[in-house]
């Protein structure tokens, strides 16, 4: 295993520390607890935004916290839910008086964590609604399916919403709106190591690749040897144009944290190429590392349907680390 | 059968020296049916409770020490594991709070609380391939003669041939057939102890 460690059971907190000294102009750390807030803290009367989950996808959820996106980032141990009490600190943190709007990843862990730090909050008078992203279309069952790159979506758009002063079930309605829209699916070529074990998440061969990967390195749908990136991101397309078939989309090409940048252009001239072939129009476009698994060598594509609301909300100014928009 | 305070005590130290032994097993597991973090988080866990119940002299009752530990799990573990474990403690505090022995019906009643509050928080069931899959088997044969050492055993070549259904196993389908739960290997390890002490 290669990493840069100090100590791996300060894993995380060497890295929460580390992004709040590195960008103090945005961050605050909540004293005692790996929670990261916004410095100047949610407008009175505005609603907040609590997002987090297992840590190991940087910049998320950290990245997207300030001004026009999330109130606070709650970041649990590698790959592991926060604990209720963490989070409820993340919500007590983001609380401005109109509620806190909690983002959830749907995972059994987190759904499980955050729900339990929802009734803690309410016995504490603050009002909490809950979103759960469900977005990787490699599970079939819908219910079942895991939230992976089009979560960093749907914190732009409730971000924007909750900046443009609407109330907690206004957010909540933009942001459910935009997860009944986003569908994402990704692949690897190598997997991460968890910084504990020194273990891979899991195996994979020379030469082969798995398909519908999940961000913690679960299993996708398939095996096979790997192929030229045109092939991948054909297979790739045809099962996302399957679901998203409204053709005004925002589309991001995102990295797993070990694909080198120049990989993801490589690899978005193709899914842009192929998207035109198949007659969307790309309204917006996002390449970059948005939400990682480690050092995993591969990358997903997300579709977003939008309309002239959500657009508007993808354009509005969010001065954040990793999801900026200048203000016109 | 009988559960003291003390006997609760040294069953949860002995799960945490257990826990340790086995720490690399449960996560070897969790990688190849989930997201290989399970013994770690466990162990971080166990290691809290023990330290909590060494730093503390006595309980006044099982519901005071039943409710420390799940309060500690709750907040060390993580992961869906943290809330489900803890929730079967929390739930031992609701039925045995005031006692400091328990037997017969109450001592059921604390078991068959706690596998109730972890199928509602998992929004689970029983067959599923899951902790419940050896809670609920234990439970039930506390009102029965069986030796609950072979039920345990039992419960666990069950739940190793089951199809997950839920948490992170479940995107394996069928392929998670043949390998063991890890959540319900370690609620074994928790119920062995339990059932060392109430075989006293």
């Amino acid at each position: 295993m290669d990493k840069l460690l100090q100590d791996p059971n300060q894993f995380v907190t060497d890295i929460v520390d580390g992004l709040v000294r590195s960008h103090p102009d945005y961050y605050e750390k909540v004293e005692g607890v790996n929670v990261i807030k916004r410095k100047d803290g949610t407008p009175s009367g505005q609603v907040g935004l609590v997002s987090g989950g297992g840590s190991g996808h940087e910049p998320a959820h950290a990245g997207y916290v300030g001004e026009g996106m999330l109130s606070a980032a709650v970041c649990g141990e590698v790959f592991t839910s926060p604990t209720p009490d963490m989070v409820l600190e993340g919500i007590k943190a983001a609380d401005g008086g109109a509620g806190v709007l909690l983002i959830v990843k749907n995972y059994s862990g987190d759904v499980m964590n955050f729900d339990m730090a929802k009734e803690l909050a309410e016995l504490e008078g603050i009002q909490v609604e809950t979103v759960i992203v469900n977005d990787d279309i490699a599970i079939k069952n819908a219910e079942d399916r895991r939230g992976v790159a089009g979560t960093v979506f749907v914190h732009k758009i409730a971000g924007a919403a909750a900046a443009a002063g609407k109330s907690l079930s206004e957010v909540k309605k933009a942001a459910e709106k935009a997860i009944n829209q986003v569908r994402s699916i990704g692949m690897a070529l190598s997997p991460c190591f968890m910084p504990e074990s020194g273990k891979p998440g899991f195996e994979l061969h020379e030469n082969e690749m798995e398909i519908g990967i999940g961000i913690h390195g679960e299993k996708g749908i398939e095996r096979k040897t790997v192929a030229p990136v045109n092939e991948i991101v054909s297979e790739l397309l045809d099962r996302l144009t399957a679901e998203v078939t409204d053709k005004r989309i925002a589309l991001m090409v995102n990295g797993m944290g070990g694909t080198p940048i120049s990989e993801l252009y490589l690899a978005y001239k193709y899914v842009s190429e192929q998207l035109e072939q198949r007659e969307y129009s790309i309204a917006r476009s996002y390449t970059g590392n948005y939400m990682t698994s480690l050092e995993m060598h591969g990358f997903s594509i997300t579709l977003l349907a939008v309309d002239d609301e959500l657009l508007g909300y993808l354009d509005a100014p969010s001065e954040t680390i990793g999801f900026p928009v200048r203000s016109e | 059968m009988k559960l003291t305070t003390e006997g609760l005590k040294t069953a949860l130290l002995n799960t945490a020296d257990q826990i340790e032994k086995q720490k690399d097993e449960l996560t070897d597991l969790d990688r190849e049916i989930g997201d290989g973090d399970h013994g770690i988080n466990m162990s971080r866990g166990f290691t809290a409770v023990k330290k909590e119940l060494e730093d503390k002299d006595s309980f006044a009752d099982l519901g005071e020490l039943s409710k420390l530990v799940g309060m500690t799990l709750i907040k060390t573990v993580g992961g869906a594991s943290g809330p489900l474990f803890g929730t079967v403690f929390v739930k031992f505090a609701t039925k045995w709070n005031g006692k400091s022995s328990v037997e017969g019906d109450v001592l059921y009643d604390g078991f068959k609380e706690a596998a109730d509050g972890v199928a509602a928080r998992g929004k689970s069931k029983a067959g599923q391939k899951t902790m419940l899959d050896v809670f609920e088997p234990f439970t039930e044969a506390l009102k029965s003669d069986e030796p609950l050492e072979t039920v345990i055993e039992n419960a666990l070549a069950y739940t190793k041939e089951l199809k997950a259904e839920k948490g992170r196993a479940s995107y394996f389908g069928d392929a998670s057939k043949g390998l063991q739960d890890p959540g319900a290997l370690s609620s074994s390890i928790l119920l062995r102890q339990i059932a060392e002490v109430l075989n006293g």
